[in-house]
């Protein structure tokens, strides 16, 4: 495949994955050798370039609030009703996942193709290189079902070319005429005895939240 | 000389065995209070040394994130161009470069944070020596991509000499960058703050956090004291050649845990010696004033023959400030030499004192005033006990002196 190939795929995959509009219900389960010490469950709302997650579980963090207003990255906590900006590269909830990871919105915005699709042992290997230094990952390395261009795996690399983190798209299911991950897997390089599993449910096309939503005036409401 | 400097000086050896004990109170008093001045001041000492030369300097000063980033005019050829004429200074003795930077170090996924120093080897001798390692010192292994980790570290990794780790950074732009790296040498504990101190080749450093220039600028002098004139200067050359590009401080400045942990430690010492000197004062009026009553058939027989008093507690007076000489001279002598051996490696007590001490390791400084304030009070106090203990002298009766049993 050329290299009009490779960003075609790239765009695909930012559509259809990272930029659609949606809302959905995410449960992240934080294991340490195997055995979970954590659970989590927020409802996430997309829309353009922003992003909301309300945690529902455990009551305890209960009304939390996380959002991304497409400039920067915002926390509500509601018990001292204060509202933090939090930085892209920290641990989103003491898991494997940094707040960029999760709250990401557009692969196509930070990254950019650099050469052909390879084959690598029956998968596409899509190569993306950041558009400038500031982006966490230097280097993604997404590999793709051959047949149906859906992602099995994700690489993210230092600037060295290490591999830091490894998403894996374990399970899709069937969404808008196609298949969506229902459970994707984050390891973290640094701490092989520990990883960070995400369930998605509930999901739905498109949102009626208006930009209202999406301001940190709304998060305490 | 009178009769009576003559009976003074005689009665010293005359009364060996009484002055011997109220020598032994002195010098052992005296001898004490001057160690316990020293170790006082050589923990002041010491953890504003290590704070000096493995932190700060006596002065430095750091490059803000735009300048790392490549946003200002500063580059490294007007780096260099400040380096000449910081360099004139003639108070100055030492420039290090430096990248400080936090990072995550892991082996095997065990992980800790740290603080990374890339340094240039040649630069920091005086770093080296400063720090115990547990094996050879590891000056070529850090040229080739080696680091140096604290026992502590060591600990918490799993690792040995030899191994391998991984250190994760942010480089200055923001992106994230990881390698591999053998540990070169793993140095005793130094205390809290400095444990977490990881040290690399200053050039693998810049690879790391993708920068061709320093975080910090380290500056050294070889005296401490002049540290306020070369903060002037400095400011002056980088006020001209940076503007408000440089964050400049002197390591009073940057002091903060040292200073504290050093003042605790100096009001502890202090009380000690409180204590020990209400003791000594007590000990040695009571041995003096022993001695003068022991001694009544003496005055009295003095009185007796038409002497007077004044020249009697002069007599007295004279014979335990040659005492309190001699005793307070021998007392330096011993725990002056045990403070001179010891200011040399100091004594090792473990890392437990690390809390208390802020090092391991306790080096006693021979201080000269220090010295002349313990000789001054081993007069002192010797002198008023025999004023004191002879006050009543003046209004004794010798018949009565004679028949005291």
């Amino acid at each position: 495949m050329d290299q009009a190939d490779s960003s075609g795929m790239l765009e695909h995959l930012d559509k259809n994955f990272f930029s659609l509009d949606m809302e959905f219900v995410m449960k992240m389960e934080i294991l340490k050798n195997e055995n979970v010490k954590r659970t989590y469950e927020m409802q996430v709302v997309k829309k353009d370039e922003k992003m909301r997650l309300d945690i529902l579980r455990p009551s305890i963090e209960r009304d939390r609030r996380v959002l991304n207003d497409g400039d920067n990255m915002w926390m509500y906590l509601p018990r001292s009703s204060k509202l933090i900006k939090i930085p892209y590269k920290q641990a989103f909830l003491g898991g494997d996942a940094s707040n960029r990871d999760i709250l990401r919105i557009s692969l196509v915005e930070d990254y950019e193709v650099i050469g052909d699709v390879e084959n690598v042992d029956g998968e596409l290997l899509l190569k993306l290189k950041a558009k400038d230094l500031k982006t966490a990952y230097n280097q993604v390395n997404f590999y793709l079902d051959k047949k149906t261009k859906y992602p099995i795996k994700q690489e993210m690399l230092s600037l060295s070319g290490k591999v830091i983190k490894t998403i894996e798209y374990v399970e899709y299911i069937e969404f808008d005429q196609g298949y969506f991950p229902s459970r994707v897997t984050i390891l973290d390089q640094l701490r092989k005895d520990s990883k960070t599993i995400f369930t998605y449910t509930d999901l739905s096309k498109g949102t009626d939240k208006t930009d209202a939503f999406f301001t940190t005036a709304s998060l305490s409401k | 000389m009178g009769i009576f400097t003559k009976v003074a000086f005689r009665n010293v050896t005359r009364h060996s065995a009484r002055n011997s004990i109220i020598g032994s109170s002195i010098a052992l008093a005296i001898g004490l209070l001057f160690f316990i001045l020293s170790i006082s001041a050589g923990v002041e000492k010491q953890l504003v040394a290590n704070l000096v030369q493995i932190e700060t300097g006596s002065v430095s000063f750091s490059l803000s994130d735009e300048s790392l980033e490549g946003k200002t005019h500063i580059n490294r050829s007007a780096l260099d161009k400040a380096y000449t004429l910081i360099e004139a200074v003639p108070e100055i003795s030492n420039l290090r470069e430096r990248v400080h930077t936090r990072a995550l170090i892991n082996n095997d996924n065990k992980s800790s944070d740290i603080n990374l120093r890339g340094i240039d080897w040649i630069k920091e001798k005086p770093l080296f020596k400063s720090l115990r390692f547990e094996n050879t010192m590891p000056y070529d292994s850090v040229t080739r991509s080696g680091v140096l980790i604290s026992r502590n570290i060591a600990d918490k990794l799993h690792v040995e000499e030899g191994d391998e780790c991984t250190i994760l950074v942010q480089t200055v732009n923001g992106s994230l960058n990881m390698d591999d790296y053998r540990i070169a040498g793993i140095y005793e504990n130094i205390s809290g703050w400095a444990n977490t101190m990881v040290f690399m080749n200053l050039e693998d450093v810049k690879v790391l956090v993708n920068t061709e220039l320093p975080t910090d600028v380290l500056i050294d002098s070889e005296n401490l004291e002049t540290t306020p004139l070369i903060l002037s200067k400095v400011n002056a050359i980088l006020e001209s050649e940076f503007k408000d590009n440089m964050d400049l401080e002197s390591y009073e400045g940057k002091s903060m845990v040292a200073s504290t942990i050093a003042n605790a430690n100096k009001y502890g010492f202090l009380s000690i010696v409180f204590f020990l000197q209400i003791i000594s004062f007590f000990g040695i009026v009571f041995v003096v004033k022993n001695n003068v009553t022991e001694r009544n058939k003496e005055i009295g027989t003095l009185l007796a023959i038409g002497y007077k008093s004044r020249r009697i507690r002069f007599s007295f007076v004279l014979e335990t400030l040659v005492v309190a000489v001699i005793s307070s001279l021998i007392g330096l002598i011993v725990f002056g030499g045990l403070t001179a051996i010891l200011s040399v490696d100091g004594i090792y007590l473990g890392d437990s004192a690390t809390l208390i001490f802020g090092s391991s390791v306790l080096k006693p400084f021979f201080h000269f005033p220090n010295l002349i304030l313990a000789f001054a009070i081993g007069l002192l106090y010797p002198l008023f006990s025999a004023i004191w203990s002879t006050r009543k002298v003046r209004k004794a009766d010798p018949i009565t002196l004679l028949y005291d049993r």
